[in-house]
């Protein structure tokens, strides 16, 4: 096989790749937005973020 | 000889910032557990695997889910609290106390989880290890010993069969 139809091949793979990491992520974000129109946000996600001055506290 | 030894060794953890995530977690449970130093801790978590097919592209995708795994032999209880892979913050507790728990049991296929039913409607798969190096996407936290300590509560305390 000549080194340019190898190179072409790995080329059209490369490609092929490319697209379909593209199409997962047009389309995997197209169904999350759906999802979220329809379900809306959970409002059970109450967060906490970490207090600084506890965590000091417990350091020393 | 050093080089091969230490490449047979293996990763080492680095036991200062396995303390201080350690000290970490310590403060986001007691910060949202009001009696959290009654309580010993492991870090945990759940995966959430679905399977997508998007035309051409089909594969399955994993969503991981950190856990602050809190348990008291005591109350029988095992609170969990979920949390970030860099411990800035954490969402509310939940209570799984065993008298209140549909089953517990410790799975070994597919994977080694704990697994708890709080009711017939759902239930929490509770992966845990000695230490996981990946910091993406874990907390990184070396627990060999408090993991001995759970399994040991979970199978001879907690778990219903």
């Amino acid at each position: 096989m000549p080194f340019g139809e190898i190179f072409g091949a790995v080329i059209f793979l490369i490609v092929i790749v490319i697209f379909g990491n593209i199409w997962y992520s047009i389309v995997d974000s197209i169904l999350e937005k759906i999802k979220y129109k329809l379900f809306g946000k959970n409002e059970n996600t109450a967060w906490h973020t970490l207090d600084e001055e506890k965590f000091e506290k417990k350091d020393n | 000889m050093g080089f091969f030894s230490k490449l047979f060794k293996g990763p080492e953890i680095d036991m200062e910032k396995s303390n201080l995530n350690a000290k970490k977690m310590r403060t986001l449970f007691n910060q949202v557990v009001p009696d959290g130093d009654e309580y010993k801790l492991i870090f945990g978590y759940t995966e959430d695997v679905s399977r997508f097919n998007f035309g051409f592209v089909h594969g399955s995708k994993t969503k991981i889910g950190n856990l602050i795994v809190g348990w008291n032999e005591e109350k029988e209880t095992i609170i969990v609290v979920p949390t970030v892979p860099d411990l800035s913050g954490c969402g509310d507790a939940t209570y799984y106390r065993r008298n209140e728990i549909l089953k517990a049991y410790r799975n070994k296929y597919p994977t080694d989880a704990f697994i708890i039913y709080p009711d017939k409607k759902g239930y929490i798969g509770i992966n845990a290890y000695d230490w996981l190096e990946d910091e993406k996407l874990y907390v990184y936290v070396s627990q060999e010993k408090e993991l001995a300590e759970f399994t040991d509560f979970f199978m001879n305390r907690y778990a219903t069969k």
